[in-house]
């Protein structure tokens, strides 16, 4: 532990006392605190089984047996299909088949989206995957399921909050503190990447985002989307039978008759659509992972992405010109380290 | 013959003919060289008096029946058929819908190759055991001879040939396959014909794989390959033998189909039922007379499109009686009882006045109506562009069943639905752009979508040890043949290298899934094996529960009656134990809401099954005392299942699978409502949540008995279900201990005893 002098010196130290004082409302307090309750209540909500399921299958789709054959040898455990397989002649990253063919073409790039199978494509090299369509909706309402990357950020996140709900039972005074510190370097971590991102043209990054300063529009789509999903499918089946009804007469060009309590749910449905269309599923999903995370994983995130992204180490506080630049210099990514 | 007679030679030539002509009224095939025959020769047999293969005079039904199939279009081409299969190893034919080529082609093989003069058999395989049945009942017709002496069909669990006899056999794809695993070469046939090879069937690939291999070190062997047009190319490279050589030469026949407008909607639909259910509508206010297939996913959502509609057309007729004729809604799915089923073929409803507005029929269907069923009079297609498919996943071993877009060449072979009779419509629910940059060109083959432990064994059965390298016309996933040698390996059906054991030969005898063969071989060692001789059966077929939406409540009480509380797999053994004492009884299957077919045909399995066993040796054993009996039973299906085995966590009843960590739910069909700690299932499914199915209460302690291997916990990945078993393993372990030293001090005593004892004597 480093000594208490750092907590002086800290950003959250120096912000605070840069920040000129404002006498907030009574109604801007209230919504401090509804932020505040907000971002509780997502760390500490029991998990329903739902998400359960979602998160584990999440997990399991996006790590190959491969990767898992790998980890598991690490702990030196032999994986028996793997050890077979590599008897057979196998290598790993390849497909199988008669692999002396013509326009036998590998692109690893792409691996996610296995091809359609045709004469004129490669075997595949991963299983296809599982992917479930949104209720009812029609061929190209949506972009196709999750895109692999963010399932794999989503899976990462999901069980970074896991692992702090297991060791609960630690130090709490510790963890505390650790957290407060975390907190007040994640502010200044995120206006490191605030800055960066501009400056490369990236208008919206999900870990830039803080309660404190939530871009207009996403603390409501925010709420829609855990209300959503319970919503709408009810709804949709309540009504249809009107809906067919209203729509045949429509076809039939009728004269409209009043519908009584109709117009209500609609109403209420493009609300919800506007609030939605803002912001993909895809995102805001990401969003909340990310909000729910405890100041410590989060601000790992972030300093992982500035380093990779942009060469630009947190804790040495500077941006380097190349990665063996980087790899000379910076002592590594952990503050430890430094 | 009678040229090559030295005898005869100098015989006048008037008098040869007059010979000639003497011996062909009696023989149909004189003159005939196999695989040298030409159409002329093959028309003059089919006319003539005899038939060929049973010397008997045609019946007037032949003539009649030959009538109609001189109206076929491949009939037509019977000539150039039988001159590319001269000169031909392989053909791929393609032939659209109503061509007659499943039943013709056979046929004209047959009397080209004239493989009963030579003791072989032509073969064709279908992809599905009905289609097989049925097209040999019909080519058995049109041959004029007994289904099940020349002509008959072969599947898994029946098989209606007369070794001797017939040469000319419908097969399942997956029977002939399980025919290669003991005949790898496949000797007994003289020409292989894979029919419906678009469909891409994991047999049908398999064998695919196998025949490009054999052909090279048999050819004699002939090759057709049919097919719908779509994969003709793709077929023919593959069997282009030899280096740099010509694809396969295709032979083309073309369908008897009518021209198919297409429409497409103008936005994307919100919700695909709704809008097929205004379309449907839409298509009976203003469209001329003919019948409407509309496809949908499933179950629940054709049953509930199919009251949606009615009740609309309904008010519709009210509404406009004049314009609007009656409509009669039919729901079809695969689980639909058969006589149901039945009732796409009823005719449309009549007008409900004289000179009034036609009836018309709506066919609400699963994609069976895609391929496997053909309706006639459908002149209208409603296609929302969406079906249900099983897709397995080797990374969490699940079986998902989900709704997803289909494929280009689906929804080609939905709209050509419209076109059977007369030109049609097809509606399609979606944009022609998303049609074109949203769907797949092809369906993914079922090899890439399954689960291919079953596959693998066979496959080392016949010898085919190089799974990595085996020519296979789209390769599954890697992960997934890792999933395949993985539980084979566990099972000791292979070894560390790959290779099979004597165990695993035994095992693939069984035409069974490795787990449940398993089962069967090492259940006589517990006593139990007539016991999971029933449950093997009952899991091979199709469910047995019926749940009547009309009486749901009953059968569910029906269901309460047979329930066993240690596992659904007790639950099914008794079901069927009761259906055996019951058999007398007509109306007891129907009493007890039981699909009298389901177990009609798990006690034919049953039947072959037990001749596989006595084949091999396996005793039919039980006990009398039901605990012990019971508990034998569970600890079998343990060493067939360690691999499927769920533990629960939290505190909310749900559980996780173990080693994959996969957060479940008991199947809501289960009986099993006690939640014990210990489960374990015959499936994982995804639907619209993740289930285990199939469910029976085990104790962890047989998990580290009977399943060390799998449950080593040095090697186990860390987390609650680990916890648990190290504290079973601790408490064996004391036990055993303690037990150890009772043992001990026992002895000590007897001992103590016996000198005392001795000391006495003395």
């Amino acid at each position: 532990m480093s000594d208490d002098e750092d907590d002086y010196l800290s950003d959250k130290f120096l912000l605070a006392s840069a920040a000129p004082a404002v006498t907030k409302t009574y109604s801007d307090l209230r919504k401090d605190a509804q932020k505040k309750s907000f971002l509780r209540n997502e760390q500490n909500r029991q998990r329903s089984n739902r998400e359960l399921e979602q998160e584990s299958r999440e997990e399991g789709l996006s790590k190959s047996l491969f990767e898992r054959a790998k980890e598991e040898e690490a702990a030196g455990i032999q994986n028996k299909g793997m050890s077979m397989l590599l008897k057979m002649g196998f290598k790993p990253g390849q497909s199988l088949g008669n692999l002396d063919e013509p326009a036998q073409v590998q692109d690893t790039s792409d691996e996610a989206t296995p091809a359609a199978p045709s004469s004129s494509k490669p075997h595949i090299t991963v299983p296809i995957a599982v992917n479930e369509w949104d209720g009812r909706k029609g061929i190209g309402t949506k972009k196709r399921a999750l895109s692999p990357s963010a399932a794999e950020r989503i899976a990462k996140m999901a069980k970074m909050a896991q692992t702090t709900t297991d060791s609960d039972f630690r130090d709490r005074a510790r963890k505390e503190y650790e957290e407060r510190r975390a907190e007040g370097r994640l502010v200044s971590a995120q206006s490191t990447c605030t800055k960066l991102d501009e400056e490369a043209g990236k208008q919206f990054n999900v870990l830039s985002l803080n309660l404190e300063s939530m871009p207009s529009g996403l603390m409501e789509a925010l709420d829609t989307r855990t209300s959503v999903d319970l919503l709408l499918p009810t709804n949709a089946h309540t009504s249809i039978e009107t809906r067919v009804r209203r729509q045949m007469q429509s076809d039939a060009l009728q004269a409209q008759d009043s519908i009584d309590g109709e117009d209500l749910v609609t109403e209420h449905d493009e609300a919800l659509e506007v609030a939605a269309v803002q912001y993909e599923p895809e995102l805001l999903e990401e969003v909340a992972q990310f909000l729910r995370l405890q100041a410590r994983d989060r601000l790992e995130l972030v300093v992982g992405y500035l380093r990779d992204r942009y060469r630009y180490c947190y804790w040495c506080g500077c941006q380097f010109k190349s990665d063996d630049e980087m790899a000379s210099e910076c002592p590594g990514p952990s503050e430890d380290e430094h | 013959m009678a040229e090559s007679n030295p005898y005869l030679a100098n015989m006048p030539k008037y008098q040869k003919q007059a010979e000639k002509a003497a011996i062909s009224a009696n023989e149909p095939l004189y003159g005939f060289i196999p695989r040298r025959v030409t159409g002329a020769q093959a028309r003059s047999a089919l006319e003539h008096d005899l038939n060929p293969f049973t010397k008997q005079q045609h019946s007037a039904q032949y003539k009649r029946i030959l009538e109609a199939r001189k109206k076929l279009p491949v009939y037509s081409q019977m000539d150039e058929f039988m001159e590319i299969f001269k000169n031909n190893q392989i053909i791929v034919m393609v032939g659209e819908t109503g061509s007659g080529k499943t039943t013709q082609i056979p046929q004209f093989v047959a009397y080209s190759d004239l493989p009963h003069t030579r003791g072989k058999m032509v073969a064709c395989t279908q992809p599905r055991r009905v289609a097989a049945m049925s097209v040999a009942k019909r080519v058995a017709d049109e041959m004029d001879v007994q289904l099940g002496r020349q002509v008959g069909y072969s599947m898994r669990f029946e098989d209606m040939t007369e070794p001797g006899t017939t040469f000319l056999k419908y097969m399942t794809d997956g029977m002939l396959l399980r025919e290669a695993m003991n005949d790898p070469t496949m000797a007994r046939y003289s020409t292989i014909i894979l029919d419906e090879a678009h469909e891409r069937t994991l047999a049908t690939d398999i064998l695919m794989g196998l025949l490009k291999k054999v052909a090279k070190t048999r050819p004699d062997l002939k090759i057709i390959i049919m097919s719908a047009t779509l994969d003709a190319l793709k077929f023919q490279k593959y069997f282009s033998l030899g280096e740099g050589s010509a694809p396969a030469p295709l032979f083309k026949v073309p369908g008897r189909t009518h021209p198919v407008e297409v429409f497409y909607t103008q936005e994307p639909e919100g919700d695909y039922v709704e809008a097929a259910i205004r379309t449907v509508l839409m298509i009976h206010r203003a469209e001329g007379p003919g019948d409407i297939l509309l496809f949908l996913t499933g179950k629940e959502e054709i049953e509930d499109a199919c009251r949606k509609i009615k009740l609309e057309a309904d008010d519709l007729v009210n509404q406009d009686p004049d314009s609007v004729g009656p409509l009669m809604c039919v729901p079809l799915y695969s689980s639909l009882p058969p006589a149901q089923q039945q009732r796409i073929f009823d005719q449309a409803p009549k007008p409900t006045m004289p000179n009034g507005p036609p009836g018309r029929k709506v066919v609400v269907s699963t994609n069976i109506a895609e391929t496997s069923l053909t309706i006639d009079g459908i002149v209208y297609v409603v296609d929302p562009g969406f079906s249900k498919q099983k897709v397995y996943n080797p990374r969490i071993r699940v079986e998902s069943l989900l709704v997803s877009p289909i494929s280009k060449a689906s929804a080609q072979q939905r709209a050509g639905r419209a076109g059977r009779t007369q030109p049609g419509k097809c509606f399609r629910l979606y944009t022609e752009k998303d049609f074109m940059t949203q769907l797949e060109e092809q369906t993914y083959p079922e090899i890439l979508r399954c689960n291919l432990s079953n596959t693998v064994l066979e496959l080392v059965k016949m010898g085919i040890t190089d799974l990595v390298k085996f020519d296979y016309v789209d390769a599954p996933a890697p992960e997934t043949l890792m999933r395949a040698l993985e539980l084979l390996n566990y099972l000791a059906a292979l070894d560390d290298d790959g290779n099979i054991t004597p165990l695993g030969s035994r095992m693939a005898d069984f035409p069974l899934d490795p787990q449940l063969s398993k089962m069967l071989i090492i259940s006589p060692e517990f006593n139990c094996s007539t016991e999971i001789l029933a449950i093997t059966s009952m899991l091979s077929v199709p469910s047995v529960w019926l749940r009547p939406p009309n009486a749901r409540n009953q059968a569910d009480a029906a269901k309460a009656l047979f329930t066993v509380p240690e596992g659904d797999h007790l639950t099914l053994m008794n079901v069927f134990n009761q259906y055996l004492t019951n058999k007398g009884d007509k109306r007891w299957a129907y009493d007890n809401f039981l699909d009298m077919r389901a177990l009609t045909q798990a006690e034919n399995i049953q039947g072959q099954l037990e001749r596989t066993m006595q084949r091999n040796d396996i005793p039919l054993l039980s006990l009398t005392d039901e605990r012990k009996l019971f508990q034998n039973i569970r600890q079998v299906l343990v060493c067939g299942f360690f691999m499927q085995i769920a533990h629960k966590e939290g505190d909310k009843g749900s559980y996780m699978t173990v080693k994959d960590n996969q957060v479940v739910q008991l199947h809501p069909s289960s009986g099993l409502d006690s939640r014990p700690e210990w489960v374990l299932y015959n499936e994982f499914v995804l639907t619209n949540r993740p289930y285990i199915s199939g469910v029976t209460e085990i104790r962890p302690e047989w998990l580290l008995e009977f399943a060390s291997n799998y449950f080593d916990l040095k090697a186990f990945p860390d987390g609650e279900t680990k916890r648990a078993l190290q504290r079973v393993q601790n408490r064996r372990l004391g036990r055993a201990e303690d037990s150890g030293i009772s043992r001990k001090n026992k002895k000590k005593k007897d001992d103590g005893e016996r000198k005392q004892k001795k000391q006495r004597t003395e």
